[in-house]
Parts: C-alpha cells; sequence; structure tokens
C-alpha cells in the first residue's frame, strides 16, 4: 500500500473550506435562477434547502466515518477492483473537470460582464489558473492554512456588506409569502440544493489528509453546511428584499447589484470590490477543491506516489478545456440549468448514497477495512 | 631562500596542527614568518637580547591585547628571577621557572599544544609565552578590546521603554542579556563559525521555556554553516532561515536587549554573533515583525490601537498605489461621481498612463530613500527635503504627474514606515511593484488573485517549524490577544504561546487573590 | 499562433519549476502520464488557437440525463 501524503488538515480547515465551495459561485448566480423560479420566495426555498442539506450532512458524515483514509474514488477502487474502479474514477475525474470547467467560463464571463470588459477571457482564465497551480503546487496543508486566513475576513466583509444594506430594505417585497406556490418554491430549492450542498461533495476526496478526530470531522460537516446555507440564505434574503424578485429575475448577477446599491452617508458607496473579493475567494476554493480531487484521481487511478507534479499540465489542460467550452451567458445559464443538476445529482449524491448503502453490507467493510494505506 | 610558513598547504582558514618547535628561537622566528612579520606582532624575550635562543618569551598582537598586563607581567618576571641592577642577566631557569608561576597575573595559563592553537590563541588576543626547550607552550587570555559604548540604537527609537541598544562586542552583549534574566536556566551555547573570522556565536534560550525541538533546530542549522567568514548577523540569518528562496524574514533581529529578553521569556530562542549589534530571533511569524518592544511598555489598549494602525500600514503600504491604478485605469464606475470628477480632473493632461505614472514615482522615491539614506545625515535630510518637496511640487506644477498620484505615492511611503521591523518592509517594498504590475492589466481581479497567491505563498512558510502565520492559520485562539491587540497584562493572555510549556505563567494576579 | 506561445511557456515553466521532482529515479510514470497530460492540453489549446472545430468537453455532461441534449 503506498503512504499517504504529508498534508493534514484540521477539522476547523475542513469546515471553513466546506464553507467555501458551498458558497462558491452560488453567491453570484444562484439568485438570479431562484429568483427566476421561486420569485419572492427564494428564501423559502433556501430554508427547504438547508434543511435537506443538513440530511445531505448527515449522509455525508456517516460515510466518512466508513471511508477512514480512503478517499471517496479510493473507496470504490477498493470494492470495485483495479478496472471497474478506475472507470468509475474515470468518470469522476471527467465530473471534477467539468465542474472546473464550468467555474472558469462564469468567472471569465462574469469578469467581461462586468469589471474588465476589454480583457481576453484567455488571460483572465490563465491568471486564474496560475494561482490554482500555485495552490496546488504548495499542496493542501497550505491551502487548508491559507482558508484559515481568510476566513475571517471574509466573515466580516460579508457581515459588514450585509449590515450596509440594511437602509434599502423594503419588506413588502416578500410578500406574498409563498405566493410563487409550492411547486415552484420546491423547485427552487433542488436549484439551491444541488448548486450549494451537492457540490460540496468535493470534501468526500478530502479523507485521507484529515486529521485523526473524526467526530470533529464529522461535525464540521454540519457546522459548514449550516453555517454556508445560512450565508446563502442570508444573501437570498437580501436580493428580495433590497432587489425585489422583479430584479432579481431581470439581472444575471443580482449579488452584484446588491453591492452596487450600498450607500451610506454619500460616501460609503459602490462596494462591489468587497463582493468581488468575497466570490472569487470562494469560487477559487471550489475550483481548487475540484482540482485538487481531479489530480488525486489521476494520481490514485495510476497509483503515483506524487501528485503534485501533475499540478502544472493539468491547469494547461483546464486552459485549454475552458477556452475551447467557453460559452456564452445565455448558453451558460441553459448548461447550469438544464444539465448540472443531473450530473449534481447522480455524481454527487447516488454515488455517495450507494457507496453507503454498499458499506451497510458487513462484507464490504470489511473489505474496505482490508484495503486502508497504512499511516504515515 | 623561500621562506617556508608553517600554514603552507593548507586552506585559508585552516591550519595543521603541526608540533611545536621545543628550541624557543626557532619557534619564534617561525611565528614571525607565519604572520609575514606584521608590525603588530609583539614577541619579548627575556634575558640577554643577543642570545639565539632566550629562555622565555611572550608573544602578543599589539592592540587585541592588553599592553599594560603584559609589561606589569615581564618586570614582575624579571624581578622575581633576580635581575640585578648591575646589568648582569638572570640566570635562564630561574626565568623559565618565574614566568611560568606568574603567568596567573595575566590569566589562567593553558597549555598550547601545537602550531594550531597557538595561533588561535594568539589571534584571539592571548599572550603566548613560549619556554626554550619546551614541547608546551602557554596561553593566557589577555585579550582587551576598545568597544563602543552602549548607546541609543539609532535605527530602532522608543518613546518608552529602555534606551540601550546592543554594540559590537558580544561579551558586552550577553551582559546586557544577564542584567535583565537573572536565572540560571538561560543558558548561552558558544560555538565558532567561520573558517578565517573564526566569529563567536552564541545560541541563547532559557532552558525549559524554548521548545527543546526549536533549540535542537537551531543548534543542528548553526552547525551546519560552513564558510570562511561571518561578518554579521545577517550571514547567519540568511544560512539558518527556512525557505532561503522567500524574501519574507523568517527570522527577527532587533538591536535591543530588552526586546531580547522578552522574547526569551516568551519561549523563543535567540542568536548573538559577535561583532553584530543585531540579535536574532526566532522562530517569527509573520506577526511578530507587526510588533514593537514598546507595545508591551505602553498602556495595552493604545497598544492594541496601534497595532491595528501598523495592519493599516501594511495594507496600505502594499496596496494603495496599485488599487489606484486598477481603479483608475478599469473601474472607474467604482468611484463616487464628485471624487471621480476631481480625479480625472487632475489627469487630464498628465501624459502617461496611471501605471508608468505611478511606476515613476515610487521609483524615484525609493532613489530619494536611498540616496537619503547612505548620505551623511544632514546631507540627508537635506536630499529628502529636495525630493520630496521641490521635485513633488515641480511635477505637478509642470503636469508630468497629478496631485492625487504624489499624494498616493506620499501616503504609500508614510505607510511604509509605520512598519516596526525594517525587515518586513522590504518584501512589502518589493511587492508593491509587482501589485502595480498586475493592476495595470488585471484591475481589481488581479490584485485579488496576486493576494491570494500572496496568502499562498505566506501560509507556505514556516519558521524553525512553527507556520509562519499563527497564531491566525493554524488558529490558536489564546495567541490572537497578543497578536492582533495587545491584551493587558493583568489578564494572563500574554503567555508564551508559540513554544508553551505546561505551568509556565508569567503572571499572577496577587492584588486579587 | 498565440495559444500556442502561451502553452510552450506554460510547460517550460512547469518543466522549470518541478525539474527535480520530474527526473527523480522511480518515478518514471509521473513523468509519463505529466508529459501525456501536459502534451495533451498543449495540442488543445494549440488547435483552438488554430481554429479547428472541437468537441465542448462540457456537452458530455448531457449524459447524465440520459442523452437529452439541452
Amino acid at each position: 500500500m503506498k503512504p499517504i501524503g504529508n498534508g493534514r488538515i484540521s477539522a476547523r480547515q475542513f469546515k471553513i473550506m466546506i464553507v467555501f465551495s458551498l458558497i462558491g459561485d452560488s453567491i453570484l448566480i444562484l439568485p438570479n435562477l431562484m429568483g427566476n423560479i421561486s420569485h419572492q420566495d427564494a428564501w423559502l426555498s433556501q430554508l427547504a434547502a438547508i434543511a435537506c442539506g443538513m440530511a445531505l450532512a448527515w449522509a455525508y458524515a456517516a460515510l466518512l466515518g466508513r471511508l477512514g483514509r480512503l478517499s471517496f474514488v479510493g473507496a470504490w477502487t477498493a470494492l470495485l477492483g483495479r478496472i471497474a474502479g478506475s472507470a468509475l474514477g474515470l468518470v469522476y475525474a471527467y465530473g471534477f473537470y467539468a465542474m472546473v470547467l464550468a467555474l472558469l467560463a462564469e468567472i471569465s464571463l462574469f469578469m467581461r460582464a462586468q469589471m474588465m470588459r476589454e480583457t481576453p477571457a484567455e488571460a483572465i482564465m490563465l491568471a486564474f489558473l496560475i494561482v490554482i497551480a500555485a495552490g496546488l503546487r504548495y499542496g493542501i496543508e497550505t491551502f487548508a492554512r491559507t482558508s484559515e486566513l481568510l476566513y475571517p475576513i471574509f466573515i466580516a466583509m460579508f457581515l459588514f456588506l450585509s449590515l450596509c444594506l440594511l437602509p434599502q430594505i423594503k419588506a413588502d417585497q416578500l410578500l406574498p409569502i409563498a405566493g410563487a406556490g409550492m411547486p415552484q418554491i420546491a423547485e427552487g430549492s433542488f436549484l439551491s440544493f444541488a448548486y450549494g450542498f451537492l457540490e460540496s461533495a468535493v470534501l468526500l476526496m478530502l479523507t485521507p489528509y484529515l486529521e485523526d478526530d473524526r467526530k470533529a470531522a464529522r461535525s464540521a460537516i454540519f457546522k459548514g453546511f449550516l453555517t454556508g446555507g445560512l450565508m446563502l440564505f442570508l444573501i437570498l434574503l437580501l436580493c428580495v428584499l433590497v432587489l425585489g424578485p422583479s430584479m432579481m429575475e431581470l439581472k444575471h448577477y443580482p449579488t452584484f447589484q446588491l453591492a452596487q446599491r450600498i450607500e451610506i452617508g454619500r460616501f460609503l458607496e459602490r462596494l462591489e470590490a468587497l463582493l468581488t473579493f468575497l466570490w472569487i475567494v470562494t469560487v477559487f476554493y471550489k475550483a481548487l477543491l475540484y482540482s485538487f480531487s481531479l489530480q488525486k484521481t489521476i494520481s490514485e487511478i495510476a497509483r503515483l506516489q506524487d501528485d503534485r507534479i501533475l499540478a502544472m499540465p493539468l491547469c494547461l489542460l483546464m486552459l485549454a478545456g475552458g477556452m475551447i467550452s467557453v460559452p456564452n451567458i445565455a448558453a451558460y445559464n441553459e448548461l447550469i440549468k438544464a444539465q448540472f443538476p443531473y450530473y449534481d445529482l447522480i455524481l454527487y449524491l447516488g454515488g455517495p448514497l450507494l457507496l453507503l448503502l454498499l458499506l451497510a453490507i458487513p462484507a464490504a467493510r470489511r473489505r474496505l477495512e482490508a484495503r486502508q494505506p497504512r499511516a504515515g | 631562500m623561500k621562506p617556508t610558513f608553517s600554514w603552507e598547504g593548507t586552506e585559508p582558514g585552516m591550519l595543521q596542527p603541526l608540533p611545536l618547535d621545543p628550541d624557543a628561537g626557532r619557534l619564534l622566528e617561525t611565528i614571525r614568518q607565519d604572520m609575514g612579520g606584521s608590525g603588530d606582532l609583539v614577541i619579548r624575550r627575556f634575558g640577554d637580547p643577543a642570545a639565539p635562543s632566550p629562555p622565555a618569551a611572550l608573544v602578543y598582537i599589539d592592540g587585541i591585547s592588553d599592553e599594560e598586563t603584559a609589561d606589569r607581567y615581564i618586570s614582575d618576571v624579571l624581578q622575581a628571577a633576580g635581575a640585578e641592577e648591575d646589568g648582569l642577566a638572570p640566570p635562564a631557569a630561574a626565568v623559565a621557572s618565574a614566568a611560568l608561576r606568574l603567568l596567573g597575573t595575566i590569566g589562567s595559563g593553558d597549555p598550547v599544544p601545537d602550531m594550531a592553537a597557538l595561533y588561535e590563541r594568539l589571534l584571539s588576543g592571548s599572550a603566548i609565552l613560549v619556554l626554550d626547550g619546551s614541547e608546551l607552550a602557554f596561553a593566557a587570555s589577555n585579550a582587551k578590546w576598545k568597544s563602543r559604548e552602549i548607546a541609543e540604537s539609532p535605527n530602532q527609537t522608543a518613546i518608552r521603554g529602555p534606551r540601550e541598544s546592543f554594540t559590537e562586542t558580544m561579551r558586552v552583549n550577553t551582559a546586557l542579556l544577564r542584567r535583565k534574566i537573572k536565572d540560571p536556566r538561560l543558558w548561552m551555547e558558544s560555538m565558532q563559525l567561520g573558517r578565517m573570522t573564526k566569529t563567536e556565536v552564541c545560541l541563547i534560550y532559557i532552558q525549559g521555556l524554548a521548545k527543546p525541538s526549536v533549540v535542537e533546530e537551531a543548534r543542528s542549522r548553526l552547525q551546519a554553516i560552513d564558510i570562511d567568514g561571518v561578518l554579521d548577523s545577517g550571514y547567519v540569518e540568511e544560512l539558518i532561515a527556512d525557505d532561503r528562496r522567500s524574501f519574507f524574514p523568517t527570522i527577527k533581529n532587533t538591536e535591543l536587549p530588552d526586546s531580547v529578553a522578552g522574547e526569551l521569556m516568551e519561549g523563543k530562542i535567540a542568536i548573538l554573533v559577535d561583532g553584530s549589534p543585531d540579535a536574532l530571533i526566532a522562530p517569527a511569524p509573520f506577526f511578530t515583525f507587526m510588533q514593537s518592544a514598546e507595545d508591551y511598555y505602553q498602556a495595552a489598549l493604545y497598544s492594541s490601537l496601534l497595532r491595528m494602525l501598523r495592519l493599516l500600514g501594511l495594507f496600505i503600504a502594499l496596496l494603495l498605489p496599485s488599487i489606484y491604478i486598477a481603479i483608475t485605469t478599469f473601474h472607474r464606475d467604482m468611484l463616487p461621481f464628485t471624487l471621480l470628477f476631481s480625479l480625472m480632473a487632475q489627469r487630464e493632461g498628465v501624459p502617461f498612463p496611471a501605471f508608468v505614472e505611478a511606476l515613476v514615482m515610487e521609483i524615484t522615491f525609493e532613489i530619494l530613500r536611498e540616496a537619503g539614506l547612505r548620505m551623511p545625515r544632514p546631507i540627508g535630510q537635506a536630499v529628502s527635503v529636495v525630493g520630496t518637496l521641490v521635485i513633488g511640487q515641480a511635477a505637478v506644477d509642470a503636469g508630468i504627474v497629478s496631485a492625487a498620484m504624489v499624494i498616493v505615492v506620499s501616503v504609500t511611503a508614510i505607510a511604509t514606515f509605520t512598519l516596526p521591523s525594517y525587515s518586513i518592509s522590504i518584501p512589502i517594498r518589493m511587492l508593491r511593484f509587482a501589485f502595480m504590475a498586475v493592476a495595470a492589466s488585471f484591475g481589481l481581479y488581479g490584485i485579488i488573485l496576486a493576494l491570494l497567491l500572496l496568502l499562498l505563498h505566506l501560509s507556505s512558510l514556516k519558521t524553525f517549524g512553527e507556520s509562519y502565520m499563527s497564531p491566525i492559520a493554524p488558529l490558536r485562539t489564546r495567541g490572537l490577544a497578543d497578536t492582533l491587540a495587545r491584551a493587558p497584562r493583568w489578564t494572563g493572555f500574554l503567555q508564551p504561546m508559540l513554544s508553551r510549556r505546561a505551568g509556565a505563567r508569567r503572571y499572577r494576579d496577587r492584588r486579587h487573590d | 499562433m498565440y495559444a500556442l506561445l502561451t502553452g510552450c511557456f506554460w510547460l517550460a515553466a512547469a518543466a522549470a519549476l518541478d525539474r527535480r521532482e520530474l527526473l527523480r529515479r522511480g518515478r518514471k510514470k509521473e513523468l509519463v502520464l505529466a508529459a501525456a497530460i501536459g502534451l495533451a492540453g498543449l495540442l488543445l489549446f494549440a488547435a483552438h488557437g488554430l481554429h479547428v472545430p472541437l468537441p465542448n468537453p462540457l456537452d458530455l455532461t448531457s449524459l447524465f440525463r440520459g442523452g437529452k441534449t439541452g
């Protein structure tokens, strides 16, 4: 058995990375998507999504306890054998790759629409991937520590932005409560559930690096899901209260509009730079975790001893893929509305639940026990 | 005939342990020849000056050895050996025995077995007694060195707190520390570094308080140094740093003994290098560079505010020019209208893009700063006055740069001076240019990405096994009280956090017990 | 052309940064895999730069919903 990589992350770092990947790009795109579906009841949808998210957290936490020192893909390989496991691993590798491409597309779309109109998409992706490559090369221990460094700044900025919006609130925009109808609310909550919570499944690839305290790690999942879910809830609520449902539907990036609305005493206005910071941090972490999982999956399939040297070539591959696949904003919205929910459901709900079911069989559990990598 | 030297065939800094010539005359000649007849080498023979081999002789280096003591010793020896008024030479045996007997008046006489040891003692200031017919010489420590007065540090000034600072002499510096910490657990391990300079280096820590792994790490890193010479603690700092390619300092340096004593009591280690007034302190996480010793002498609340002010200063020093460039080039719509109008009105007629303008101004400022530093102080001040006031005003009047840019550059420069440690301001100043370039091509997006890159780099660093960004990452809640703020002493929060040992408490509240 | 240059530069940087790890003995598999991924990236990027029509990798996500596109 191969030795475990030398990185270790604490439960707190694990929680923070879950929060970041959960908020991820959702902070920017979710208000528009949900505004289109559940209108002024987006916040209700989000509450329902949080409830589902906690159930999902339970499933992931249970799985985390079973996995031991194996990653999600590693566990499948241990159960199914080398060939079938590798095939499944490739599917997941593609899944992770596709997610990074989607995030890259989103970054280039957003930046070119809102901030850097004349910069080519290539340059925007390249700049982003340089930082991703650096993160991958420094390794998980380093970027986990960086997340810890960013977290207090992140929370402070988030709360500051929310507080600054309080004067703009128009409470009547919430009305009529639940007027959108149950099916709409459910559909909206499904979107949030998929983009926020399901796409945090990447945490299952980090199990080999967790510190030994599994109980703390399991509660980190709950805490992370709850924190991230509540932050998204706050954003959605503010969107409804400040912008109103019609603006949410109209604008592609309602959160950005939200930050532009801030105006306090004629000197504190236009805080979209802060929001951009928040968004880049979370998208960066989501993309970084997915790239890391891609790298980890490939190295597990090929049984590499050192996966960091894949960082640079993989980033070039992502740059190429990002450039080939970059859609226009309409196509992108179609993509995330029509295809990504299924992708999320199959890969990040179906896969883990199936594994959890399999591991309910004692023989499967014993097999997994036997294949644990030795402590290193 | 070409003279032969006893160091022939060895590398500079290395000597062979050749045996001593029992014949005193020949030995003295060898020493004279080995040193090329240097003028500061003093050889004082006892007895008949004409004799080829004196019964005994004293050898020392003028200037680093105490001449007065040597004089007194020689006259004592001659008197004890029974030198007569009539000028008759005393008997050789009596001279030799008296010389050996009285060597203790200079210092403890250590036997010197070979040439290598002889030179090592001789060149560090000892007086060497050479005896005819003996294969052993004797060395007595007689070093005397005029050291600089203990004076106020010119570089690290304080409003409150001890003024004295380290000098270039190791013994003075260790004495300064001993006077502050009177505990036998203050251990000082000496070693010699530098093949030619044979510089004394001292590893100082409080046994039982410093983490053993850190002490061991420091010791092994020091011992691994193999270099021809060490002229300043900067040499050592560079060679024992954790990540030698990073330009962020992972070792702190200070001239203030009180600062070193404080860090030692927090469980850190200090390294003193003979000939350097800067002590090294490790481990040094990033936030220690944002603290000054004075923080602990002033009122806690004030110090806490100062620390936050410095963080703001750090932020401004690093980012202000790049944010200005980004906003004026890419994100004009982010500014409130009135501000935008006044900025744009100023920029009208400025022939360069904001990036070039900022670059020119920043480089000019760095030139002025460097010129002011290297000049004698009165001229240096003149340079900065001419530079900042005259050139700045003229540049604005001529319409080459906008007034706003002058303000930005000046604020940035002043913010740089709020950083209490010079060594942390160096990477900040360098990175400023990188951030400006990134801002000019990618705007705020680039700045944010570059910040992420910088934070990634910072969290990858280690300082003697501790992570560089502690106590924030990884988080240690108790450590925060002495990082972003300075907790009052009575709260008991100022504990040795980094290398804490159970039970070590710095303060007990007796008033309320 | 531009894309080709960027890609080459990127791979050169990769080789320079990871020189020691890439050439370590007993790590042949790593080297081969890294080179393969890097070259694939370079080729794709260059092809895209030369306007060769390439299938969109994101289109494969439609497989997850049972082949129905869009």
